[in-house]
């Protein structure tokens, strides 16, 4: 190995625990002794996970979480995908002009997302309530399908589906039975990313929260503010099992694209 | 289950595909007998793949219609229009086995399982390929997928079976093995045949006619041997087939109807047109005759041999001359002693040349 090489490692690796330190920490943090945020932790204990299960209120958050994320998956997943298919089909402006409106709930601030989103929800009675999340999570996480369907598309054979309606099937059973097995990976990639983003929403899901119905990290962040509860960071801890066991899923089903090809 | 089907005939009626300023297919008229073996022939471009996918339905016509069986399917959806397809790159399903690839179009047509069964193991049987039925399409080589994707198409027996340049990614011994199977399917099923390739060797060794394409216009309609021996202009006689092409004029001559002129070179043709023309003659057509050999009253052209290829049983020379060039064949035996750079005459039967009017003026 030259020097260069070893220079390049050596700046990767750095980065790469720069990055991921900060959410490292928060693991050892969660099996704290005391009742403190400090690191390093003093002593061991499984104190403030337990207090995290058996405490309805973060308990139910979870589940309201979990309950969101899954919903929105399906939701963002299925939309996503018809999205990205239709735009596979035009070209030119039409596709350029789709595209970016499709992803542009990525690239609009969340607050200011969150802001619009709240005034309209107040009209609508949507505060609070399970379509009202799922509502904007699932605009939040629809960019993510489109982007991982539409890359999967890029690649995809159009003869395979030309073969399908030659074979006698209509638009429909040629989608369903040829086509959408061919983008598998990308629609299941796409659904682990859309769970993802939902899981781990704080801002938007901030205005447009209730007292009767709060996400996981809606719950952290107002808890965070009132007191000092390291079960904060065993929540935290279980956030971060999830999503990356999310991530590692999503990124699996891409692998599964390439094995086949 | 019956083992021939009644093939549908193909009516083309003056069919156009412009996209944008493009036309890409410009009116095309044809007619297809129930049966036929018929090959789109063409440089890449020149409109045959255009047709083909406005016959299956990918490709709406900008103008004209297309009638299968003297119905109008014009506007019909693709899968409403009872055809077989094997494409260049195969396309099976990737996701399917071979059985379930074969299958899948019996499925789509409704036929009931115990049809399906015996149709699907009809078409195995037809390509030799039996015992790869629970094979994934990627467990095949390129020649075994071409023919399951060949078993696909004909598994329902449909009465048109479009061919899209289906062995242009195989290699030559491949190619002629499936050729050969798919005269021998064509013959045992009487389906009708559109077969689209860019390889004139192919279209000869298979069609029952071949329609040539160049730029978006058909050339010529025609058997083998029409297009062969009477190609209608300069880019069907240069497609198919090699040949000695040669500018001049026809003018009143006065043995035969008409003498081909070029500078002090005149030579009798078959021809009662006057003027600028191209004329053609098949390499198998021309002698080579050693200069000191020529006599008053045999009409040649002066040439000199650029290139010699020994081809076996006969000797290619790729000869020039003022006012064309191109090939000459002829058998090893007696042309053994000509070498590349000699003076040669060439000469020919006056019913051996064709001639083609000239637009362009003499080079």
């Amino acid at each position: 190995m030259n020097k260069s090489r070893v220079a390049l490692w050596t700046a990767s690796i750095f980065i790469g625990l720069w990055l991921v330190a900060p959410t490292l920490i928060v693991i050892p943090m969660s099996f704290n002794e005391q009742r403190s945020l400090a690191f390093p932790p003093k002593g061991f204990s499984l104190r403030w996970f337990e207090n995290f299960f058996n405490d309805p209120q973060w308990f139910g958050g979870l589940l309201n979480s979990i309950q969101i994320a899954l919903l929105t998956a399906v939701l963002a997943t299925v939309l996503g995908t018809l999205a990205a298919y239709g735009l596979s089909k035009v070209r030119g402006f039409k596709e350029t002009f789709g595209r970016n409106l499709l992803v542009l709930p990525m690239i609009v601030p969340a607050v200011i997302f969150g802001v619009g989103l709240y005034g309209l929800f107040l009209r609508t009675g949507l505060v609070g309530t399970l379509p009202g999340f799922l509502l904007a999570h699932t605009v939040l996480a629809v960019p993510y399908v489109v982007v991982t369907v539409g890359s999967t598309l890029a690649a995809y054979d159009v003869a395979l589906e030309r073969a399908a309606w030659v074979c006698g099937a209509n638009k429909l059973r040629a989608f369903v039975g040829v086509t959408v097995p061919m983008l598998m990976p990308g629609i299941l990639s796409g659904a682990f990313f859309a769970f993802i983003t939902s899981f781990d929403e704080v801002v938007v899901s901030m205005f447009i929260s209730s007292p009767y119905l709060q996400t996981l990290p809606v719950k952290m962040f107002a808890g965070m503010q009132r007191e000092v509860d390291p079960t904060i960071a065993a929540a935290a801890t279980l956030i971060m099992i999830t999503t990356t066991g999310a991530a590692i899923g999503g990124i699996l089903s891409q692998h599964l694209k390439r094995k086949r090809t | 289950m019956r083992t021939t089907v009644i093939g549908a005939s193909l009516r083309l009626d003056g069919i156009t595909k412009r996209f944008g300023a493009v036309t890409a297919a410009s009116d095309i008229h044809l007619d297809v007998e129930p049966g036929e073996f018929i090959s789109l022939l063409g440089p890449s471009g020149s409109g045959k793949t255009t047709t083909l996918n406005m016959i299956a339905g990918f490709e709406e016509p900008s103008d004209g219609r297309i009638f299968i069986n003297e119905k109008d399917i014009t506007g019909i959806p693709i899968h409403l229009r009872n055809i077989g397809m094997v494409f260049q790159g195969y396309a099976l399903f990737p996701h399917m086995t071979v059985e379930k690839n074969i299958e899948y179009p019996l499925k789509q047509h409704g036929f009931d399982k115990s049809a399906r069964r015996a149709a699907t193991d009809d078409a195995l049987a037809k390509v030799s390929l039996e015992q790869f039925r629970d094979r994934m399409p990627a467990q095949l080589s390129g020649g075994q997928q071409q023919r399951v994707a060949l078993a696909r198409a004909i598994a329902y027996k449909p009465p048109l079976l479009l061919m899209d340049e289906p062995l242009s990614a195989l290699d030559k011994g491949l190619r002629e093995g499936l050729q050969a199977e798919i005269r021998r399917i064509h013959r045992d099923l009487g389906t009708t045949v559109v077969y689209v390739t860019h390889d004139q060797d192919e279209a000869l060794a298979l069609s029952d006619r071949i329609v040539v394409f160049n730029e978006g216009r058909i050339q010529q309609v025609g058997t083998p041997i029409e297009l062969y021996t009477n190609p209608r202009n300069e880019f069907v006689s240069r497609f198919l087939g090699e040949s000695i092409h040669l500018d001049g004029a026809i003018e009143e001559g006065s043995s035969h109807k008409g003498e081909f002129v070029r500078e002090e070179v005149r030579i009798p043709v078959n021809e009662d047109h006057r003027g600028p023309v191209q004329l053609m003659i098949r390499p198998e057509s021309v002698r080579l005759i050693d200069p000191k050999e020529k006599t008053a009253s045999m009409p040649s052209v002066e040439a000199t041999i650029t290139d010699k290829v020994y081809v076996g049983h006969s000797i290619k020379f790729m000869v020039t001359c003022q006012g064309g060039g191109g090939v000459v064949r002829s058998s090893a035996a007696e042309s053994d002693d000509y070498e590349i750079g000699q003076e040669v005459l060439l000469t020919w039967e006056p019913e051996q040349a064709r001639v083609f009017p000239h637009a362009k003026s003499i080079a």
